[in-house]
């Protein structure tokens, strides 16, 4: 197999004296879904940070695609291909659903105006947004916030896309409709990193998963293994469950 | 920014530049009716303060950068005008634009020192109205360029070629002409790929960096914009008023006049800076005329008051009620062509 697309090297991330993310190493093939849990605090937010630019590792490096990113402009390392969404949505709310998606398919001045507007139109369609194109982003339910969260990333053209817990949130059936749009969203070429606690999701939809406790990688491998290994379920229910499994 | 589907004047941004620019070509015309010398001043000082505050929404609007403190950009372009015209004999036309260039300068200069050091929002606005009092002082102390006395500029005949006229006339048209530009300006950024990186930063500045927009640097380059601009007023202010001291072009109440026309009138908008300076730059003028010189603690009173309601009312400026009515007008006329398009669907089935 050729080289990784994401190659994650000994990433080592303190607040004051707290490590919240202690030597992780990870690679992501090109065209997988990747997931990536732990218990609350656990540093899964703070690893997709430190991947995006928005945090600066102390030691480690991220190499994307062939590229030392680590410590760079989040700017420059989506203008790379590497996009993202929050945890807590932040959708430029004062702008319509078309407006804002416009401004993720432009690029950061790569894309020209007009290009970026059908780009955007298409973005819609396949994010199931066209109802409310040109309502203000500020005006959706928290689905359609998640959804546009969404949209506006892979309207960059990412190559991998990192998804912070879109599902937080949503009712089953939207669940349902998310874990399609990711489906998707992946066989349209991109690759998928996602964070997440629904655990129907993460096994319907990840071929691989990342468990992290205390900023440390305890586990990785096919999910349905994963979960079963005696740290994980430590790390979720404490010592008495693993014991009893 | 719209729908490529929707009318022409369906589009807010494109609904207001026609109204503004409407609006410029009557007061040119109005204006050329005019013949009393204090009614034309007026007129004048009305559209450098509309253009002046056009020219702050960029920065002080669009991008929602806190930039309290503009008139720093307007003072220094008057005084390269006035130090470059009046010792060096440069032609006040080629000012106008050193003038812009060297404001943008001064611009890039303060976004470079306070973004690099995370200087934001209050902090921000306090830093740059600090920097506008530190250069009256300078000027004040600096003998070469008058001291506190300042430059006088004298006027013996009517020349274009150097920007002065007997007549107040002429200004007026050339006021009139650097607002029309102003806007152009504002309109070409609002509907450009710039339009958009504005919207995001003033949004959501790390959302937008998420999306490959690199935040400092769209940042710098409003605040190099406007501050350009400002400049260029300033120095045809200087051509205009051919007198100015540090006090007067450095002035923190100016300051904060130039800026209530936008801010009352709508800073997202074209419209709202327009006609709020064209609308409160005026009053203020007739009231001070009115009044003589007690009006000027009298205007001072009443525009703590329109400023303090006008905040409380209209947070999102006048203009924002202009958008709400616009939009609602257009939706109507929207509906009533979609209705017809499926009228002739139907008629075009039922014909099959």
């Amino acid at each position: 197999m050729s080289q990784p697309l994401l190659q994650v090297k000994g990433l080592v991330k303190r607040f004051g004296g707290l490590t919240a993310v202690d030597q992780v190493s990870f690679e992501v093939p090109a065209g997988r879904i990747l997931g990536v849990i732990g218990p609350n605090g656990s540093g899964k937010t703070t690893l997709f940070a430190n991947v995006s630019g928005f945090l600066t590792p102390n030691e480690g490096q991220v190499i994307f695609d062939g590229h030392d990113i680590t410590g760079q402009r989040p700017s420059d390392i989506c203008s790379l291909g590497v996009a993202r969404t929050f945890q807590i949505v932040q959708p430029f709310a004062g702008l319509s659903v078309f407006e804002n998606i416009v401004t993720g398919a432009l690029r950061g001045g790569r894309t020209g105006l007009s290009e970026a507007r059908e780009k955007a139109a298409e973005v819609i369609r396949l994010c199931g947004l066209a109802p409310v194109s040109d309502q203000l982003a500020g005006s959706l339910p928290i689905a359609g916030r998640k959804r546009l969260e969404v949209a506006r990333a892979i309207a960059t053209r990412p190559k991998l896309l990192l998804l912070d817990e879109v599902m937080a949130g949503l009712r089953p059936t939207e669940v349902d409709q998310a874990v399609e749009m990711i489906f998707a969203i992946r066989n349209s070429g991109i690759t998928v990193i996602l964070v997440e606690h629904l655990m129907r999701a993460v096994m319907a939809l990840c071929e691989e998963l990342l468990v992290l406790q205390q900023g440390k990688l305890i586990a990785r491998g096919d999910p349905r293994t994963v979960c079963d290994l005696p740290e994980v379920v430590r790390a979720y229910f404490g010592e008495s469950a693993a014991r009893a499994a | 920014m719209q729908n490529t589907n929707k009318s022409f004047f369906a589009d807010w941004t494109n609904w207001q530049v026609v109204v503004a620019m409407g609006f410029v070509v009557a007061c040119g015309v109005g204006g050329s009716f005019v013949e009393s010398d204090y009614l034309l001043q007026v007129m004048v000082l009305a559209a450098i303060y509309a253009a002046i505050g056009t020219a702050w929404s960029i920065a002080g609007g669009l991008s929602g950068l806190l930039l309290l403190g503009y008139i720093s950009f307007f003072g220094a372009g008057a005084y390269l005008d006035g130090l470059l015209f009046t010792r060096l004999g440069v032609n006040p036309w080629l000012c106008i634009v050193l003038s812009f260039f060297s404001a943008a300068a001064l611009a890039w200069l303060i976004s470079l020192v306070t973004l690099r050091f995370g200087l934001a929002e209050d902090y921000f606005a306090m830093f740059t109205v600090a920097l506008s009092q530190v250069f009256k002082y300078i000027l004040l102390n600096w003998d070469y360029a008058g001291g506190a006395t300042g430059i006088y500029l004298t006027v013996v005949k009517d020349d274009f070629w150097i920007l002065s006229f007997i007549d107040r006339k002429p200004y007026l048209y050339i006021a009139l002409l650097i607002l029309a530009a102003v806007i152009m300006t504002t309109y070409a950024v609002q509907k450009s790929r710039m339009g958009y990186y504005l919207a995001a930063v003033r949004e959501n500045d790390q959302a937008a960096e998420a999306l490959g927009i690199n935040v400092r640097k769209v940042k710098t380059q409003a605040m190099m914009l406007s501050g350009g601009m400002a400049g260029s007023i300033g120095a045809f202010y200087t051509q205009f008023a051919t007198f100015i001291d540090p006090k007067q072009v450095f002035s923190l109440a100016t300051n904060f006049e130039m800026l209530l026309g936008p801010v009352l009138g709508g800073r997202l908008s074209i419209i709202g800076p327009v006609f709020g300076a064209s609308f409160l730059k005026p009053t203020q003028d007739f009231l001070r005329g009115w009044m003589g010189g007690e009006a000027d603690a009298v205007y001072l009173i009443l525009y703590g008051a329109v400023l303090a309601i006008g905040i409380l009312l209209l947070p999102k400026g006048a203009a924002h009620y202009v958008q709400i009515w616009h939009r609602r007008r257009y939706a109507k006329q929207a509906q009533a062509r979609a209705a017809d398009n499926t009228e002739t669907i139907a008629i075009v089935g039922a014909s099959k």
